[in-house]
């Protein structure tokens, strides 16, 4: 090996010629900017944070209190999540089953054993439900939770919503690959079979700040990927391992969306 | 530029904007010149400082820790600053073409004996963990902050990074 210098030194003078330091006026650009900033430095983000956690006790404790009184009421006067046996996806007619409403605390993902026995039956074609815009009047509702995971008999897919659920369609299509809305472009998710999933009047950023992709890679659901959230109307798509039979409900406390996957 | 010494008493003493201008007047020449080797030009790099003060500022409260560590988190909000500017479009649009070399990698360059120009091909992590592990004399665990890494990850990275510029590089030649 030639005897060279150490690359220690090689690169110290190589750095030092093709950088610049600071010119002054920077200093002074950045003195300026920073004072002329009403934000504050030390100690103050640490108020700022105990305002927002107050604020934000208050309104979680809110919005529990609320949800007790108000949700379970409101939300089954929707058309509710029951499945047209039809092929075509056509609007749930309100005089059909009722939706089953379940009424749980928040955060329990599955309803209880005894609310089983109130859930739609399994079909394998477009499945629509929830509550009309007409309904709704304000704005887009907002998605805040979104997973997915196994429970017995069934790869659970659950969108849950600061509101009462909005009107949605489920579609059942022979491939994983997915139109991502509004790009157009094609989307391949895992998967040899897809189920279209398509939110009416909803709307995913600024509230939901989770995964858009998931991938449980469970038996039969093995991804999920948010593949739009544009104007008012937010889709995802389920790659599934195998065409399935599937059934979709709304269930309340929180205010949710549930697609059952047939294992 | 009136110079603050790490660590002395008057860093303590200042609150607010004042410490933390003085804790940035010392750091700023070496971020300006991290910002020139990771972007090659001039008026980019005083960009990438100055928008880097500004988050900085943002977020001092949140700081713990003396001057080292200052200089640290400070460096490693420059980098990903120019990391940033490198993606943005007008940065392969507009830079790409004034960089004419019928070598390309910086294996090529280094071979050729022109390491300025086969440090301004290496990726930013490279840069950075070199020029701060080579020019800045960090220790591993203050490069890694910069990086956002473990200290294991920067030492590897700064050794494949130096391998690099120089593939018959010792193993056993001090880092």
């Amino acid at each position: 090996m030639i005897q060279r210098r150490p690359l220690r030194d090689e690169l110290r003078d190589a750095f030092d010629s093709m950088s610049e330091p600071a010119h002054p006026a920077l200093a002074s650009r950045i003195h300026e900017e920073i004072w002329s900033r009403p934000t504050p430095g030390v100690g103050m983000p640490r108020l700022a944070a105990v305002i927002a956690t107050l604020v934000a006790v208050v309104v979680v404790a809110g919005l529990v209190l609320i949800g007790r009184h108000a949700l379970p009421q409101t939300v089954p006067a929707g058309h509710g999540g029951l499945p047209s046996g039809a092929a075509t996806a056509q609007p749930s007619p309100p005089a059909g089953s009722p939706a089953p409403a379940v009424a749980g605390s928040p955060g329990a993902a599955s309803p209880t054993s005894s609310a089983a026995a109130n859930l739609p039956g399994f079909t394998c074609a477009a499945q629509s439900g929830g509550a009309s815009a007409a309904s709704g009047g304000t704005g887009p509702v907002a998605i805040t939770t979104v997973r997915a995971a196994a429970q017995s008999g069934v790869d659970r897919f659950v969108i849950e919503f600061g509101g009462p659920v909005p009107q949605y369609d489920v579609r059942p299509q022979a491939s994983a690959r997915f139109v991502q809305d509004p790009s157009g472009q094609s989307v391949g998710l895992d998967g040899s079979a897809g189920l279209s999933v398509t939110v009416h009047n909803a709307q995913s950023h600024g509230s939901y700040s989770g995964s858009t992709d998931l991938r449980p890679a469970l038996k039969e659901l093995r991804e999920a990927r948010q593949v739009g959230d544009f104007e008012g109307v937010v889709s995802w798509g389920l790659g599934l391992t195998r065409a399935n039979c599937f059934r979709s409900y709304v269930l309340t406390g929180p205010s949710r969306l549930v697609i059952d996957v047939r294992q | 530029m009136v110079p603050v010494m790490a660590g002395s008493p008057t860093e303590r003493v200042l609150t607010g904007p004042a410490a933390f201008t003085a804790q940035l007047e010392v750091v700023l020449d070496p971020a300006h010149r991290l910002a020139t080797v990771m972007l090659g030009d001039r008026t980019a790099a005083e960009d990438a400082v100055q928008e880097a003060a500004l988050k900085a500022w943002r977020k001092y409260g949140q700081l713990k820790g003396g001057a080292e560590s200052f200089r640290a988190w400070f460096l490693s909000i420059v980098a990903n600053e120019c990391r940033m500017a490198r993606r943005g479009r007008w940065w392969q649009v507009v830079r790409m073409p004034e960089l004419p070399t019928p070598l390309d990698s910086p294996e090529e360059l280094a071979a050729a004996g022109d390491l300025r120009a086969a440090i301004s091909k290496l990726g930013p992590a490279d840069q950075a963990a070199l020029f701060c592990h080579f020019y800045l004399d960090m220790p591993m665990d203050q490069v890694a902050r910069v990086l956002r890494v473990s200290p294991a990850a920067a030492r590897s990275r700064v050794y494949r990074a130096a391998q690099k510029l120089r593939p018959d590089l010792d193993p056993s030649e001090d880092l």
